[in-house]
């Protein structure tokens, strides 16, 4: 009897400590539903929780921080939970991804569309924007009716596309005219840059070895748009190969196997590198100073990519499709107000291109409006090696440049084992 | 004696046991879980797929330079940090002046989070503006890459032995003031002073300190990521790679989280492996007092 009667209090104990702990737990809750009733009306309390890539070292972080001050003063009782999140190291992807396999998405986001848009459609929280576009024609006419077509997935649009990039050759036009060199237009002119460069001492190209743009526009420059879809072809590898020979050249930093995008940016804006091939989010910081100008990547030998460009709209507005109404209407609002067009004129005197009307200011550096014009003069545009392939694969052939660099792997090499990834994933 | 009602034990031990299942066995669990299924971008779609990612990290050619890197790091703290925390510690405790500003010299820099040590000293291999090239340049020598292939590992090794040294020591000090003062008197009788009396007295009677010492020396190399991740990242071309930062790259850079997750098995076991060897290695003759 004695036996039974002490198991049975140990069942009872332990299941009093678990009633304990979850009571704990949920204590949360039961206030938060008791505040909900409380605060119901006009005035209500509303928090929105919203995860943008305006972090960190991000250019637009004055800009978005000024919005969301405005937006708090014109609402009081809007409580605004900020968990931007910076791009580096996929830092902004893990938390998106696993706030959407956890059912706990933010109510707004600016994130990344074409195969990430899959993830977030896949937990089915998220708004598809065709009705409340319809429902306020004045504020759908400030869109692009074109880039709002080419960023739709499976037909529908989830991602309000808003700042677009571009990626170019960022030159520092000083330095060309000391050692007297042509505009980096053509290969031969950038090549013989390089040369020339590398024989004085100044790094012809700053770079980090860890990250993707170089490759990038060789790639397209090397095969054109369609090649560039065909993910890790064989027909990339003459590209990978440029990479290998502007590497012997000893065109990059020395430490360009470690260093990180935003120390060889440096190298470049401070005038001991004469070119970077790089995205708009940097044009913002260069623009100050003078004599850097930009250009398309030169066509590579034999290449199809004359005059092409990376550029689009690989990020935009994402809203969750919240039950509660008061909050889905304040989402709204808040979409609606970030991407009127005064705030938008805002980020755009940072940089970038808009998909949005932007109220035109006087601010606009010359590089920024050079960036603008080389976009709308580019023949073609594609998006991202990365966006379209998985990320494990992409990691992978970044990683692969740098052993190519060293001689470590040839590029067919590098090409197979990223398509080897690709197709693992994606079977 | 108070205890002999197993119903207060259960009473008592109840919360832990809760928090490590769902903290510890349940994430345990799932990891062996995600270790047979390939699990792509964090969704909520898995499939299994049996032992695919097992055989990935057979053939997988940065396993096996991330095994040698934690087995090199291993080798640092068991020999450098465990061991130089024993040297620093018989050092100090012969002195008669100074024994308290060595404790907190040596102890500070745990006080020191990772993430600082590996921002400082990826300052000091910086080949632009970093401090050792600041040197070479003072002394009219030639800048130089010092993060290459060959010696990433080894200067990684140097914050985290320099972070940790002072931690071994203050343990082997603990150890050695519990050592009876009437054991060294004899011993000062018979004529046993200096080393002599360290090697054959001290390190003797500190043989279950030193055990425990090896093991957390050894459970802390296995664990070890912040600082390679911010010095390193595990380059250049994986040469600095752990199976540490391998997984986390996996997961967060290449979000394969099935694949990581065989490399977080693969971590476990090879932890309890080698806990397992030393332990058995030490504590074979433990003395007493």
């Amino acid at each position: 009897m004695k036996k039974t009667g002490s198991k049975a209090t140990t069942v009872l104990l332990t299941l009093v400590a678990i009633m304990v702990f979850m009571a704990g737990c949920g204590g949360g809750s039961n206030a938060g539903e008791k505040n909900k009733g409380e605060n119901k009306g006009k005035d209500k309390e509303i928090t929105l929780r919203v995860a943008t890539s305006f972090a960190g070292s991000d250019p637009w972080v004055p800009a978005w921080t000024n919005a969301l001050q405005q937006f708090k003063d014109k609402h009081p009782n809007v409580k605004i939970v900020d968990e931007s999140t910076p791009v580096n190291n996929e830092a902004l992807r893990t938390k998106v991804k696993a706030d959407a396999a956890t059912g706990n998405l933010a109510d707004v986001m600016f994130y990344f569309n074409g195969s990430e848009t899959a993830i977030l459609t896949e937990s089915g929280d998220i708004v598809s924007w065709e009705d409340e576009l319809a429902k306020d024609a004045d504020w759908a006419k400030q869109f692009n009716s074109g880039i709002i077509e080419k960023v739709k997935y499976n037909g529908k649009l989830y991602a309000l596309p808003y700042i677009g990039f571009y990626e170019g050759l960022f030159w520092n036009k000083t330095l060309f005219d000391k050692y007297q060199l042509e505009a980096p237009a053509s290969y031969d002119a950038f090549m013989k840059a390089v040369d020339t460069f590398a024989a004085n001492g100044i790094i012809p190209f700053a770079t980090s070895l860890t990250t993707p743009y170089l490759q990038e526009a060789l790639v397209l420059s090397q095969v054109g748009p369609e090649g560039q879809q065909k993910a890790y072809d064989a027909s990339w590898a003459p590209a990978l190969n440029i990479f290998r020979e502007l590497s012997e050249k000893k065109a990059f930093p020395k430490d360009a196997l470690t260093l990180d995008d935003e120390k060889a940016q440096a190298l470049f804006s401070g005038g001991k590198a004469a070119m970077m091939f790089n995205g708009s989010w940097t044009a913002a910081g260069n623009s100050k100073i003078e004599g850097i100008e930009i250009l398309p990547f030169p066509l590579v030998p034999g290449g199809k990519g004359e005059n092409m460009i990376v550029s689009g709209f690989g990020s935009g507005w994402y809203m969750k499709n919240n039950k509660d109404q008061d909050k889905y209407a304040m989402s709204l609002e808040f979409i609606k107000f970030i991407t009127s067009p005064d705030v938008a004129g805002k980020f755009a005197e940072i940089g970038g291109t808009y998909a949005v009307q932007a109220t035109a200011t006087n601010a606009t550096a010359k590089l920024l409006t050079d960036g603008n014009a080389m976009v709308a003069a580019a023949k073609d545009f594609v998006m991202p090696i990365d966006s379209y392939v998985t990320r494990e694969s992409y990691t992978e052939f970044t990683k692969g440049l740098a052993y190519l660099s060293g001689g470590k792997k040839t590029a067919e090499e590098v090409l197979a084992e990223a398509k080897k990834l690709n197709d693992k994933a994606t079977k | 004696m108070i205890f002999q009602d197993k119903r207060y034990i259960v009473l008592f031990l109840a919360p832990t046991m809760l928090l490590l299942a769902i903290f510890l066995l349940y994430p345990l669990g799932q990891s062996v879980y995600y270790s047979f299924t390939d699990w792509y971008n964090f969704s909520n779609t898995k499939h299994f797929n049996g032992l695919a990612n097992y055989r990935q990290l057979i053939e997988d050619p940065v396993i096996g330079i991330a095994f040698k890197n934690t087995f090199i790091l291993v080798a640092g703290a068991i020999l450098l940090q465990a061991g130089g925390g024993l040297v620093l510690a018989l050092l100090t405790d012969s002195i008669k002046r100074g024994f308290k500003f060595f404790r907190t010299v040596f102890f500070f820099p745990i006080v020191i989070s990772g993430t600082a040590i590996g921002l400082m000293f990826s300052l000091i291999y910086n080949y632009d503006y970093g401090l050792l090239n600041a040197l070479m340049r003072a002394f009219g020598w030639g800048e130089q890459v010092w993060l290459t292939e060959k010696s990433a590992i080894y200067l990684v090794l140097i914050p985290i032995l320099w972070q940790y040294v002072g931690f071994y020591f203050v343990i082997f000090l603990t150890g050695m003031s519990k050592i009876p003062e009437e054991i060294y008197e004899s011993a000062t009788l018979d004529g046993i002073t200096g080393y002599r009396r360290s090697i054959y007295i001290t390190i003797p009677l500190l043989r279950d300190v030193i055990a425990s010492c090896l093991t957390l020396a050894t459970a802390g190399a296995l664990k070890v990521f912040d600082v390679v991740y911010i010095v390193t990242k595990g380059g250049p071309l994986n040469s600095s790679e752990l199976l540490s930062t391998y997984m986390y790259t996996k997961a967060f850079n290449g979000q394969n989280a099935g694949y990581a997750s065989t490399i977080v098995i693969a971590m476990m076991v090879l932890g309890i492996v080698i806990t397992v060897a030393l332990n058995r290695l030490v504590k074979k003759e433990a003395a007493g007092y």
